[in-house]
Parts: C-alpha cells; structure tokens; sequence
C-alpha cells in the first residue's frame, strides 16, 4: 500500500482513513447517480437515506488478517501498473449459477462467475506467457519417466475464512473427481490410454505426490484445470452421499470458503451475485500491497443481450464480453461519447465448420442414419471438397458477422499461434465446384436447376442447426443461397436447442449440421483428441468406430497417440502438421468462418489485458483497479 | 389478463353472445353494411388475402433472393423520381452506390431505372405450380427495386413481407379453423351428450386452460414436429396454436348448446325422429354461428401474435420463409433498430390485421346479434 | 348451492385436474427430446459416460410412469421434489420468484381493470364520438403490438432519455444499503416499464369489451327509460353496469389465473426475477420438477381465481344461487 492510504485502525472497526480513499466508493455510487438523476425527477435519491455506516474503506480490517507465508508477489512486467484500492466492477452473466461447489461446476453460467474469481487452481495456464503458473503450488516437478509428480504448495495459504489450505484439500478434491459415482469430465483429462487414473498421495502437508501408470504430457494442464474445495467444509457431505446438495445456491455465504481473490458476500436468485475482497488472498503486487485491489465484483443478471447492450451503454455495467456481431457498430461508434471502448482481441478461438454426417449405422428400429445414396455423396472427400468450393466465405462474414471475422479453412482459428498452421484450402470457386461434382456422376439432368445423379436422386440434403443460435441460423440460410449456385438443393432443419445436441451426440441422426469447436485451455490438440480418434465421440462424421474405416482416419489415430506420448514441442508441432493437413485435404469437416472476439469495456479500470482465452477481460481479477 | 401470451383467451373469445339461430342473413347484411367499422376491416382483410395468394406474383422478387452487397438498403422512397419515357415521363428509381459497405451506406447513382408493370423478372411457381416469370411491377434485371428496404441479407422487404402475409394469415386462419372446430366439435358433444361425457370433456377443458399458454406452446412445440418440411411445419405450428387455444371455445359452444338442446325446434325434431348426430349437425350447431362466425374474425390476432412470440423464441416459422413474426425478430436487435428502422415494416402489416380483424369481428357480431342494433 | 358447498366441489375438483396438469406436463416434457442433462453434451470436454452417471444419478434413465409416481409419491408428503439442475428443493427456489411475479402482474392486472372498464365506460358513453374512436384505435394499437417489441422499444427509450433504468428488479449497487422508502422509490421506479408493456398490450381487449357490454347495457329498455325520464346520468349508469357486473366478475376470475404465466416475454427483455426466467430455463433444460411446481401453482391459481369469482356472485347475485 502506498503513502497514506495506509493508515490501520487498532481496534477492528475501520472508519474514515485518508480522505480521497475514504470517499471514493461513495463517489463513485454519487457518480453513477449525477448521471441518471440529470434527466429523471422520478429517480429516488439513496444518499438521502444511505445506511449511517459508510461503506467500506481502506485501509480496512481485511488488511489485519495474516497473509500467507509464502505470498506470491506478481512480478513487474510490462503493462502491469500498481493500482490501488477500492471500487467495484460490475459484469453482466446471462442466468444464474447452478451450483457454488467448485466440483461439480459444469456449466458456463456457474464457471463463468466463479473460476478464477471464487475459486483457484494449482497451477494456472497464463494467457499472456501461454504456459503454466505457479498458483496454490509454488512448485512441481516429475520423474525422469514422466510417471511421478511431486507438487510442492504454497505455505501459510488460508481459506477466505481463516483456515488453513493443504495437501489435504487438494487429495481430497481428486478423490472426488476421480470417484466414479460423482459424473464429471476432469477425470477424463487424467486417464490414460487405457482409462486408469493416477495414484493421488499426500506426502506431507506441503507435498502431493501423482503416480500415474503411463506419461501424460497435458498432466500439468489437467492439474490447471481442477478448482480446489475445501475439504473441512464438503468431506462430510461427500461421505454421506449428499455432495449434490452441498455448496449449493442457497447455502448461507458465509459457509462458503474462498481460495481466489474473493468470495460470495450475497446471491440474490435472478438478480445478482456480490462478491467482496477476500482478506486472506494470498497475492500481493509488485509494491507488496495486499490484493486484490477490488472491494467487490458484482454479477448482475440479464438474460437478454438487447438489455445487456443497453445497460453497458448507460454505464451499469463495466466488462461486456461476448459481444454479438450486430452490436458491434454501434459499440464502435459510441465508444467516445459513451466513456468507453471497444478491444478488438483478434480472431476468436471458436472454428465454425459445417460437417457432414456418413455415419452407416442405424437407428433404434433398424433404418439407415443417413440415406445411403446420400452418405455416398458424403463419405467422398470430393463431394466435400465442392461443397468447400461452393461456400462465399467472404461473403457469409460480410453479410452475418457484418465483416467482423474471416474465412477459416483449417481446424485451429489463427489465434492459436502455436498450433495453428495453413492447411490445403478449397476456396470459393463454382466452377471447380461444378467440375467435381460433374466428377462424381451429379449432372443437372432434368433442367430443373439441381443436379441429381440420374437415377432420380436430386442432390439435397438438410442443414441441421439449433434455433436459438441466430447466427447459425443466418449462415445457414446464406450457405442454401451459395450451394444453390452449384446446383445444390440444401433444407433448413432448425432444432431447438436439445433436440440439436442430442442428435450431434447421442443419435447421430443428422446429413449434415453446422457447429463450432471451442478452445480447450490450454489450446492443445491431444485436447481434441475425440474429434481426431476414429473411436472418439466426436469423431462427427463416424464417431466410435471399432477398427478406423478408412486409411486417413487410420492415421489420425496414430498421429494422435504419437502427439500424446511426445514430449518435445517442435517435434509434436511436426506431427501435428501433418494431422491438420490430413484432416483438411480430406475435408474431414468444412471450416466457414472465425469471428473476431471483442470485448467492451469502461474507461478507467487499470491494468485490462483482455486475451482471446476465457475468460477474456477478468482472468487476473485480483489485479484490475478503478483508476481514479 | 395474460397479455403477453394468451391474447386468444382475451375477453372477445370469452364472451358469450344469447344462444339462437341469429337473425334472418339479409339483416345482417343490412346492418353490417351500415357498419363502416366493419366495411373497412372485411375490406383490408379481403386485401390482404389477395395479397397473400398472389404474394409470387405481386412481390418483384422472389423471398429468397440475396443481393448481399445491398444489405440493409433503406427503403427507395427518395429515389424515387421519373425518367424520359417515350410520350410521359414515367416513374423510376434511381440506380444504387455503395458508399460504405461495412456501415451499410448507399448513395442514388445517375442512372434511372423505369418502374414498370407486368415486368419480366425472377422465374416463379405461382402456388408452387404454375410457371410464371412476370410480376406485377418492378424494374429491369440490372436495377433494384427496394420499396421498403433490404434486410441483413440484401433480400427485399417488400416481396418477404408480401410471402410473409401469406404465412402469417395461413397459418392463423388454418388455426382459427381448428380451434373453432375443435371447440365446436368438443363443446358440442359435451353440451349434448351431457352426462359422464359432458364431464370429462369440461374437465380436459380446464386442464387445457389451466396451463400457461406460452408453457404449453413452448412444451407442444418442442415435442412436434421436429422433423418437418417447410410447409408441414406450418401445418404444425397452426396445429400446436389451435390446441393452445380452442378450450375457451368449447366451454362457450357447450354453454350455447346446454341452451339449445331444449328449444322447441329440437325438441320437434327429436320427436320426427333424428338421430342424436343429425340432430346436432342439423338443428343445434347452427345456433352457435352468433358466436362462432364473428369469433373467425376476432380470434385471429392472438394467432398471428402467439405466432410472433415463437419467432421470438426461434421456434416458429424457419428461414428462409417468411413470416410477420419472423421479421420483426430481425427489428428485435436495438442495433437494427437504430440503424435500420424499416425493418419494423412488419409490425405496421400486423397492425393492419389485428384491426381489420377485430373491426369486422365486432361488426359481425353486432349484425348476428338478435337482441336489437348497438351503438 | 351454497359458498361451503361450492368450495368444497371446487377444491375436490382441483385435485384430479392437478394430477391431470402434472401427468400432461411429465408426458410432453418426455416426449419433448433430450433431457435434464443432454445440454451439457453441447460442451465437447463433456463424455457422454459423465451425461450417462448423471442421468443414473437421478433416476433419469427409469422408464416415464416410475419416474412420475416416484415425483408424485414425493408430492403426496408434501415434497414438490428437488430442482435437477440445482440440486435445491423446487419450493425454495420459486418461493421468492413467485413474490416477484404476482408483484408485476398483479400490479398490471389491477391497472387494467382500472383503465379498461373507466375507459370502456367513458367510450360507451357516446358511441362513435371522438373519443371512442381515439380509445378505439389506441386499443388496436395495443392489441397489435407484440409485447416483446413494445418492451424493446421501451428500454430503448429509457437507455436514451435515462427517465427510466434498463431492466431489473431494482438497483443492483445500492439496494442493501438503502432505507426502505429509498427501496419502495426505486421498486416502483423499475416497475414503470414492465408494468406499461403489460398494461398498454392487455388493456385493449377488456376495454372493447367493456365498451361493448355498456353499450348494451345502456339500450336496454329499462337503462334507456330511465334515460328519458331525465334520472341524473349517475344513477343511469349504476343501473347499466349492474349489467356489467356478472360477465366482468366472471372474467376477473379467469384473468387471476394469468398472473403466473402471462409476463413470460417480458420478463425476459426486462431482466425480472420472476418465475418466468426460472421456468423458461426449467422447459429448455427438462428440470421437470421445477416445470412442473410452476404450472402447478398456476393451475391452483386458476382455479382460485374462479372460485373467487363465484363466491363474489354467489354473494352479490341472488339469482345464481338458486340457479347452481
């Protein structure tokens, strides 16, 4: 803390201490309030009747509370500024959470509002670095076969109520991952090749110890990946089979422990979610003051992106991420006026593909999952190359993202720098299109204006897509424009949400369906291994095969085993090329499209580095500060 | 209230008009034809009807056509002006330049295209069969003809929203027929039969009205048609509307024939021997026609709005049909709204209807009334 | 019948339509594809083996009848069951939710008696005068306008003139450390623009109607003697609406039963915390427990609401007491 803002009052009870500290979050509400009071009589006047006790200032009783032993001081760097203390931020979240147990966490609308804010990890992937942290470990290292980790923790670390985190919290929380009866996916980021998971020891309080059977090369991303519980809080829950029920929304705050920068002060269903300072946070700045610098972050509820856009521009609402494509420019164009801006972040990681489905199973009662004389069509690389051929990429960005992205051709978007790579492309061309499908026996025979195959089969298939998504929707309806051009009848089968996924996962009863592949974190592709696998569930267009239906999918499997088992990264970005070329030159999936990744935000919050990764703009929460 | 939702429970379907045979037809004619209110709603409601069966025909462009680069052009009314015709000068627009394709701004280029009638344009199927490629104005392939703007897609408004007329009013009325029907059939038997029938039949009545419209829509929808060509969708969807919305229906229809069943013509044909169906058909349901002709007319709107609450929601009509709900999701986005604002073209189509169809409901059911002239 | 009787059939009619409400509701909800936890599947790092152990939890995968007796089994000792997205029981969660919603539409409902039959009444007073026609179109306008786009261009309004704020319950920074006429101030400063989309898209068709019946009313022949013989207008229109009464009561009734469902759109644009949010989310993710307390709380409210309605005829009519 600098100057005389430090200023700690014996005693507990803080009152007033430097007096531009003292006062700022109530500027900063009477701030908000000049601002809305200009036009509106109406408007009730909370000052008048604000609570005697003021809000919180600092220095305040928080900062008496022990700091952890061993504190990690961020280290100078680069747009890092000191900030100081006070104020809020206020971020917009479409519903509300599900659950406040870190462990059963598996929707965006619970992650989204605890990690990294609530809860934390050992090892933190940094979007900046683009590689591992020390976090709750201060340390790891494995065995020269790869098959032992020893992860040293952070001494001294406490729990936002005082009790102290060790090697118990984190053997107890994989204990419970790794329990088959609690369904999650982190266990599966741990299995090995034949599905066994590593051995968990503690070997003192500082030390855990993994034993796995065979090396894994993203271990220290899944170990990124698990978000510690507090086991003196939950074991007891566990251990009566009522997990489920524990940490849930309704649970009185104040039984809920924090480990990150701060915890839920109040949940208000349907409206909000406060989070205040947790005074046991064990990081400090690179002057050694006491972090976060935030006293609160609210979550406020809207479940309409109209409503969001509008709050944002009247300045209730600090971060906006996400933005959709239709309201870019007008963010673009208010963001002088509007006392915000608008970073454009560069291409998102999302790939948006449209696949196709020759899967030859069958359904339930015995029928084809696709028509056989279409799945022909479908499983030749070049009937998907045509389609490839026929698709206005340039055009689908213009018309639905408004020109706010780019054609995309290879499997990663091109912010994932170490991975991605250029691929064989089949841009937009009709008349190549033409050409291989006049290839393929499909000819317009009857003038009707689509091509059949002359046995009385017109070339027709349907786009499945999910109804709610208005974007899929649009691209849909401008790829049936394009591919009509080629003579190619295209059908809009629009699903609602369910019914979509379940047929992309579960049956399988799709021609063809347009998606999107979100980034894991870290972006790596043994993190996609089941889309690549001829046995994985996401092996779109034949998932869970047996024996590799074809010499290329026979190759993906290998190249995939060889990338998991290598360690070097030069070596495993060489075979990864290889695989993404593959995967391309046989148009395994047809890339569209890559939008650009924005986010809005108020002028003023110090040290802002939005990245492409999730969460984009409050990935070091503990570090954003309200300037002055 | 429900006002949002079930606009189809709303007080003019509720309400019970006396049960009889109705007057003589010549005066309700008289009386409707001195009804302007009325005139006027059956009159915009005969257009727009017009307008829907000949939408291919009327529309200058088909409802699927993209012009891409054209984008959100707005509405061509400054452009409008007249060229050098060959003895008048005849009314044209000016041709379009972009000015700003990422901002979606156009310019009026120098050259001038003439409006004309019965012009060749985009090849079409009227009513899916007959091949036809002339429509009723437009210009010459080369220029554009954006009466009432472009949408995202640089589609014309005008030739979706006269496609969209169709749909919307297709479906509706499609629904209108089938909750009336349902209604009739249900309230009818339950209103006769009385009995154990009556008894089950009102109490699936209530189940019906007891759940929230919008639920039940919402849980209809989703559990039909899933899989379904364009066209049986509409089927589907007018399906799901009607089944929402016949309950109120048949409680009245069962009241009116609780009523009718004891009138002395009944009873005479009862005792010349009808059977229970004739007697139904023949001497009781056309007592209900008070109720059941002006509720054609007034129960339409709650169809046409329900149906834009689905588009809202992304679950009624699909792209690229067209239909007045599905429009106006496009003018849901406050950017569109902002920035282009003919985009609520629809809304002013969907107004038009709601009034024509209340005006000549509530005319209809003055001149049905048989105890004395209103107003 | 008297009021005891009339409750009691009522009550006891309840019960088998509730049964039915649930059943019909397990039935569509099944057959509506996917289930509780088919979304998660739309995350691709989500197995299906986890989906399957979820679904096993909670005894998704049991065929439809056990699971429905196994709910109903739960709801006969009073258990509305626990939530399969959250994990809580339903009754906490809708509790506050519920609050919420009766707030707004009850707040609407009152208005548009108000407006609609003040209103009604002010337009059958002179037929086709200047006035009816105004009120006339003005209710069109209101029916025709889907509710989603009038509360669109609302907060539109108030994102750019600040008269009113964007959506919410109430104000998110300083609400818990305001007095409570601070609270009341802004509870009903955000209620302003939901409360108007209700009231402007609603009132249109109780005001023709009442128009309509009054203008009936008012050519009745004893309404119309009454008329010629010079009584005061006052006491004209007391003997007119008396004609009102018995339709409009009616009706009151089956409108109460509107309040849980009728704000669903609304809510939504608007941010409100009502059950609208909660249920909208209970259909897309097949929480079938937490579905199906609300639509069994709006049946009972249904029901209610017509009881009421009776019992008030009962009281103030004569007639129907001999006529059940």
């Amino acid at each position: 803390m600098r100057g005389d803002d430090r200023s700690p009052i014996p005693g507990g009870r803080g009152r007033v201490a430097g007096p531009v500290a003292a006062s700022l979050p109530t500027l900063l509400v009477l701030g908000a309030l000049a601002t809305l009071l200009a036009g509106c009589p109406a408007r009730p006047e909370p000052t008048a009747e604000t609570s005697p006790s003021p809000a919180p200032r600092l220095p305040e009783p928080p900062f008496l509370l022990p700091l952890a032993d061993e504190p990690l001081r961020e280290p100078a760097r680069e747009g890092l500024s000191i900030g100081r203390h006070g104020g809020e931020l206020v971020l917009p979240t479409p519903s509300d959470p599900k659950t406040f147990n870190p462990l059963l966490a598996d929707e965006q609308s619970t992650t989204d509002v605890l990690f990294p804010l609530v809860y934390t990890t050992l090892v933190r992937w940094d979007p900046l670095s683009q590689r591992e942290e020390p976090e709750l470990a201060t340390g790891w290292e494995s065995s020269a076969d790869g098959r032992t980790w020893l992860l040293t923790l952070r001494r001294g670390v406490r729990w936002s109520d005082g009790t102290p985190f060790d090697a118990d919290d984190v053997v107890f929380s994989l204990q419970v991952l790794f329990d088959p009866s609690v369904p999650n996916s982190l266990a599966d980021l741990f299995k090995d090749s034949r599905g066994h998971l590593p051995e968990v020891t503690k070997v003192d309080a500082g030390h855990v110890r993994f034993t796995l059977r065979e090396p894994n090369v993203l271990f220290l991303a899944a170990i990124g990946s698990v978000y510690l519980a507090p086991r003196a809080r939950l074991e007891r829950h566990y251990r009566a089979g009522r997990l489920h029920q524990a940490y849930n929304v309704l649970t009185p705050p104040r039984e809920l422990v924090a480990s990150g920068p701060f915890r839920i002060k109040t949940f208000v269903p349907g409206q909000r979610l406060v989070l205040e300072r947790n005074p046991y946070y064990w990081k400090l700045d690179p002057a050694g003051q006491r972090l976060p610098y935030l006293d609160r972050v609210l979550w406020v509820m809207v479940p309409d992106f109209n409503a969001a856009l509008l709050r944002f521009q009247r300045g209730e609402i600090d971060l906006y991420e996400e933005v959709p494509a239709d309201q870019l420019d007008l963010l673009e164009r208010q963001q002088a006026a509007g006392g915000y801006e608008l970073r454009d972040l560069g291409p998102a990681l999302t790939a948006n593909y449209l696949s196709f489905n020759w899967n030859p199973g069958t359904t339930a009662d015995g029928r084809p999952l696709v028509d056989p004389v279409r799945r022909a069509w479908f499983a030749d690389p070049r009937f998907r190359q045509a389609v490839s051929h026929g698709l206005d990429r340039e055009g689908i960005v213009a018309t639905v993202l408004l020109g706010r992205g780019r054609p995309l051709y290879c499997f990663d978007s091109p912010s994932n720098r170490r991975w991605a790579s250029d691929c064989p492309r089949f841009p937009h061309d009709p008349g190549r299109a033409g050409q291989l499908l006049d290839e393929l026996g499909l000819r317009d025979t009857d003038a009707d204006g689509i091509r059949d195959d002359g046995r009385g089969h017109p070339v027709r298939f349907a786009i499945t897509t999910n109804a709610e998504n208005r974007e899929r929707v649009a691209v849909a309806t401008a790829i049936k424009a394009d591919l009509l051009r080629i003579g190619v009848q295209v059908d809009l089968r629009v699903l609602p949400f369910n019914g979509y996924v379940t047929a992309l996962r579960e049956t399988h009863d799709w021609e063809a369906l347009l998606g999107a592949w979100g980034a894991a974190v870290p972006p790596d592709p043994v993190l996609s291994k089941n889309v690549f696998l001829s046995s994985g569930q996401l092996h779109l267009w034949h998932p869970g095969q047996t024996q590799p239906a074809s010499d290329w999918e026979r190759r993906l499997d290998e190249l995939v085993g060889q990338l998991s088992s290598t360690l070097e990264l030069a070596a495993r970005q060489a075979l990864y090329r290889e695989l993404s070329e593959i995967f391309a030159s046989q148009q395994a999936q047809i890339f569209t499209y890559n939008s650009n990744q924005y986010v809005a935000a108020r002028r003023g919050i110090g040290n802002l580095q939005p990245t492409v990764f999730r969460p984009h703009s409050y990935w070091n929460a503990h570090l954003l500060y309200r300037e002055r | 209230m429900s006002p949002s939702v079930s606009g189809g429970r709303s007080p003019a379907a509720a309400r019970a008009p006396a049960a009889g045979g109705g007057p003589p037809r010549r005066l309700v004619w008289q009386r409707l034809r001195r009804d302007r209110g009325a005139l006027c709603g059956g009159t915009v409601l005969v257009v727009l009807l017009l307008v829907a069966l000949g939408a291919e025909f009327i529309a200058p462009y088909r409802q699927d056509t993209q012009r891409r680069d054209l984008a959100f052009h707005p509405p061509m009314l400054r452009q409008l002006g007249f060229a050098e015709g060959a003895v008048l000068p005849r009314l044209a627009v000016a041709g379009v330049q972009v000015v700003d394709p990422q901002r979606k701004q156009y310019a009026a280029g120098p050259e001038r295209w003439p409006i004309r009638l019965f012009v060749r344009g985009e090849p079409y199927r009227l009513w899916g069969l007959l091949p036809c490629e002339r429509h009723l104005f437009g210009v010459d392939p080369g220029g554009v003809l954006f009466v009432l703007g472009s949408d995202q897609f640089g589609r014309d408004l005008l030739s979706r929203l006269l496609h969209a007329t169709r749909v919307s009013l297709g479906v509706a009325l499609l629904a209108v027929f089938l909750s009336l029907a349902l209604g009739l059939l249900l309230g009818g038997l339950a209103g006769y039969a009385g009995g154990w029938l009556d008894f089950l039949l009102m109490r699936g009545t209530e189940l019906v009205l007891a759940l929230p419209g919008l639920y039940l829509l919402l849980a209809l929808r989703d559990s039909f048609g899933r899989e379904l060509s364009p066209w049986a969708l509409l089927g589907v969807l007018a399906l799901v509307l009607a089944l929402v919305e016949w309950a109120p229906h048949a409680r009245v229809i069962r009241g009116l024939v609780l009523a009718l069943r004891d009138r002395e013509h009944v009873r005479a044909a009862r005792v010349q021997g009808f059977g229970p169906a004739s007697l139904l058909v023949r001497q009781i349901l056309p007592g209900t026609s008070s109720y059941v002709i002006p509720n054609l007319s007034l129960s339409l709107p709650a169809f046409v709005l329900n149906e834009a609450a689905l588009s809202f929601l992304g679950l009624g009509v699909q792209e690229p049909q067209a239909s007045w709900g599905l429009l106006l999701r496009d003018a849901q986005s406050v950017r569109f709204l902002v920035d282009f604002p003919w985009l609520l073209a629809p809304g002013g189509f969907l107004f038009l209807a709601v009034a024509a169809c209340n005006l000549l409901g509530e005319g209809l059911r003055d001149a049905l009334d048989l105890q004395g002239v209103r107003g | 019948m008297n009021a005891r009787g009339l409750i009691l059939r009522r009550v006891l009619g309840l019960l088998p339509l509730l049964l039915a409400v649930s059943f019909l509701s397990f039935w569509l909800l099944s057959r509506a594809g996917g289930d509780a936890f088919s979304r998660l599947l739309a995350d691709p790092q989500i197995s299906q083996e986890q989906v399957a152990g979820l679904r096993a939890l909670y005894g998704l995968d049991d065929p439809l009848p056990t699971r429905y007796l196994r709910w109903l089994s739960r709801l006969l000792q009073g258990d509305l069951g626990l939530s399969l997205r959250y994990q809580l029981p339903v009754s906490q969660l809708i509790r506050e939710r519920t609050g919420n919603t009766l707030l707004l539409t009850g707040t609407s409902l009152v208005l548009i008696w108000v407006l609609g039959v003040g209103l009604g009444v002010l337009a059958a007073l002179r037929p086709r005068g200047l006035l009816d026609r105004l009120l006339g179109l003005l209710a069109y306008l209101g029916l025709s306008t889907p509710p989603v786009l009038l509360a669109l261009l609302l907060l539109l309004f108030a994102a750019s003139t600040g008269l009113f704020p964007v959506g919410g319950l109430h104000d998110q920074l300083g609400w818990d450390g305001w007095g409570p006429g601070a609270r009341l101030r802004d509870l009903v400063w955000h209620l302003v623009l939901p409360v108007a989309v209700l009231v402007l898209t609603g009132v249109g068709g109780l005001l023709r109607q009442v128009r309509g019946l009054m203008i009936e009313a008012l050519g009745l022949p004893h309404v119309r003697n009454a008329r010629l013989l010079g009584l005061p207008e006052g006491l004209v229109l007391r003997h007119a609406g008396r004609q009102l009464r018995n339709p409009l009561l009616t009706q009151l009734g089956g409108s109460l039963g509107g309040l849980l469902g009728g704000s669903f759109l609304v809510e939504i644009v608007f941010a409100w915390p009502g059950l609208a949010s909660l249920t909208y989310e209970a259909v897309l993710q097949r929480d079938a427990p937490l579905l199906l307390a609300s639509l069994l709380a709006a049946a009972v409210l249904l029901v209610l609401g017509n009881l009421l309605a009776d019992l008030a005829l009962l009281g103030l009519d004569p007639r129907t007491r001999h006529a059940g």
